[in-house]
């Protein structure tokens, strides 16, 4: 019995300290060293360059997306403007680009004319009102003051189609006093806001 | 004479039958063995990872061709010119409809002011200026010019309704002044 005892742990001493199991250990160590050095220095690196690649991909196709929806749009809004240039090139002359209110001007003698009025006087100025709060990014507003003589029973249809003009002009100011003159007509001065475009290049 | 040779009565697991002692022939053993899969595996990995590079490479080269063809057609004089154009119209048109909505028909305020005057007053004149408005009036009833006053000043459209009334003999002669409330602001007027 007690033979077999010490035969046991002697296996067991022999087990644990032989030969062969110190060099698996040591091979085993060997191994994990070469997979750390591929790792470190053959898949680390060429990950790294993909997912700077895979970045710049995904920014890439960012940026063409962005250049394919511009070009289809420029497209698509080149079919459209094409048969309707000629109502565009009038918005030139109804939002004059700098001082050039020659169409405004034009409309508004139309105007005063077709309810039997005649103008007195016409000048223009920079814009001063206080109440103006639209912003907008082209038109600006500007002043637009003129004197007239006509018949008094017209005179509200004159402000009617004043502002009723293709430019929006507003009346910003209006006075008028009904004394009449020999020739039956009344004095009337009107101040107008009008829009133009501030940039001489925008229809360019 | 025949003495057999005495067999062992048991076998030793432990003792292997090739047990080289050399590094070399362990590592000969190592690589054949465990290290030949390690390293496949590796090798499979890092050649995958090297073959999904080329992919990736050959799109990011393919995109940049694309996107260079792309900024040059955009870069053609006629397509920049458009592109102009087109974004100064877009800009124009957002305006155009900003103040057509926004801004407010006075002519049609001064047509209510004028239509507003009773019949009994007669009016001498009107000053319209950024919503402050002033009136001339004559008459020779002296209750009409207070029911009229009553009236404006009562309105919720008139802020600040001033009223002056001067008479000489029979004819009295009235001025007033106010300003016109639109939702709830008080246009033209400067606030102290």
């Amino acid at each position: 019995m007690e033979e077999r005892k010490i035969n046991t742990a002697e296996y067991v001493k022999t087990i644990k300290e032989s030969s062969e199991k110190k060099r698996s250990y040591v091979f085993f160590g060997f191994s994990i060293l070469v997979v750390i050095v591929l790792i470190v220095f053959a898949i680390r690196p060429t990950v790294t360059t993909i997912t700077r690649i895979n970045k710049e991909i995904e920014e890439k196709e960012r940026v063409n997306t962005l250049l394919e929806n511009k070009i289809t749009t420029l497209n698509e809004l080149d079919k459209q403007y094409a048969p309707n240039k000629e109502a565009f090139d009038d918005l030139e002359m109804i939002f004059p680009p700098g001082n050039n209110f020659s169409l405004l001007l034009a409309n508004i003698e139309l105007v005063t004319t077709r309810n039997g009025h005649k103008l007195s006087s016409v000048s223009f100025d920079r814009y001063n009102g206080r109440n103006y709060d639209i912003t907008t990014k082209a038109l600006e507003p500007y002043t637009m003051a003129f004197s007239a003589r006509g018949r008094e029973e017209n005179i509200l249809s004159f402000l009617s189609e004043l502002e009723d003009l293709p430019m929006y002009p507003v009346i910003e100011s209006f006075s008028y006093s009904t004394k009449t003159a020999d020739d039956g007509t009344n004095a009337f001065t009107v101040s107008l806001r009008i829009y133009h475009v501030n940039n001489v290049n925008f229809y360019k | 004479m025949f003495q057999k040779e005495k067999q062992p009565k048991s076998i030793n697991f432990l003792e292997t039958l090739y047990d080289p002692t050399d590094v070399w022939s362990n590592a000969y053993i190592w690589l054949v063995s465990i290290g030949k899969y390690l390293l496949i595996g590796v090798q499979v990995i890092v050649l995958g990872v090297f073959f999904s590079r080329f992919v990736l490479d050959r799109k990011n080269n393919d995109l940049t061709e694309e996107i260079n063809n792309k900024i040059v057609l955009l870069s053609n004089d006629t397509w920049k010119r458009n592109a102009f154009l087109f974004e100064d119209y877009q800009v124009l048109l957002g305006d155009i409809k900003a103040i057509r909505e926004k801004q407010t028909i006075n002519s049609l305020k001064i047509k209510e002011l004028i239509s507003g005057v009773p019949g009994s007053l007669v009016l001498e004149g009107l000053s319209f200026s950024e919503g402050r408005v002033s009136l001339r009036l004559s008459s020779n009833n002296l209750n009409s010019v207070k029911d009229y006053e009553s009236a404006l000043k009562n309105n919720p459209m008139y802020e600040d309704v001033k009223f002056s009334i001067t008479k000489e003999d029979a004819e009295i002669t009235v001025g007033v002044s106010f300003y016109l409330n639109t939702e709830g602001k008080v246009s033209g007027r400067t606030e102290n």
